[in-house]
């Protein structure tokens, strides 16, 4: 089972988490936040790191962070490893559930899966979107 | 392959909750189960997809199970709908 770790600002990692704890009715194993600020970027990457160690199972670790450019996500970009450490940015929930539905997958098909199902999960919401779900 | 109507008659719809037990429900069994709803035909095993479906309470879904248990399959997928995927309400 491919591990995740969301790095990500403040509390978004373990909130997402949350929500996904929720819904699947159980916390999914192998799944960790690593809440970064420009403050404590140097000692998150050492926690980084050994979070990292302690998600791969053998079968590689998937980062997903928030916004690509901004703190959480640079320092995601340093504890990535081709191959063994993949990284997306724009994390959200349909990613976020999408990633854990995938995660007995290869590492290279998790990460399209996952890009896919977040950019699947943005949508206008249409009269007909609404009606639909409300029922009217 | 078999096919069923089934109503959503729980009062949250296919939420999120509800979805994920559907999917795990669906999971169990080797067949394939499709969901369709207005022409939108989604892989039951496939949590993104279900919730995609955005079926409320009082819509109709038709059920389609393909495979070497579907009998049993499509047994399961209904009860789960009349039991209102365990949310009582």
């Amino acid at each position: 089972m491919i591990g995740i770790l969301i790095v990500a600002h403040g509390t978004l990692g373990e909130s997402l988490i949350q929500c996904a704890t929720h819904v699947l009715g159980e916390r999914p194993p192998l799944l960790a936040p690593l809440d970064v600020t420009a403050q404590t970027q140097l000692t998150m990457l050492e926690v980084g790191r050994d979070l990292i160690g302690e998600l791969d199972q053998g079968d590689g670790v998937l980062l997903l962070s928030d916004v690509y450019g901004a703190t959480p996500c640079n320092t995601m970009c340093r504890l990535l490893k081709p191959g063994k450490v993949e990284g997306i940015a724009g994390v959200n929930l349909p990613m976020l559930m999408r990633a854990i539905t995938y995660r007995s997958s290869t590492l290279e098909s998790l990460v399209a899966k996952a890009v896919a199902g977040g950019q699947e999960g943005v949508l206008y919401i249409t009269s007909e979107l609404c009606d639909a779900t409300t029922g009217r | 392959m078999l096919q069923q109507d089934v109503e959503i008659t729980n009062k949250l719809g296919l939420h999120a909750r509800a979805s994920a037990k559907l999917t795990q429900a669906a999971g169990q069994f080797e067949s394939a189960i499709w969901i369709t709803r207005n022409q939108r035909r989604v892989n039951a095993k496939s949590i993104m997809g279900v919730m995609m479906l955005a079926a409320a309470k009082g819509s109709v879904v038709q059920l389609e199970v393909d495979g070497v248990d579907e009998q049993q399959a499509i047994e399961t997928m209904v009860a789960l709908f009349d039991d209102k995927f365990g949310e009582g309400e």
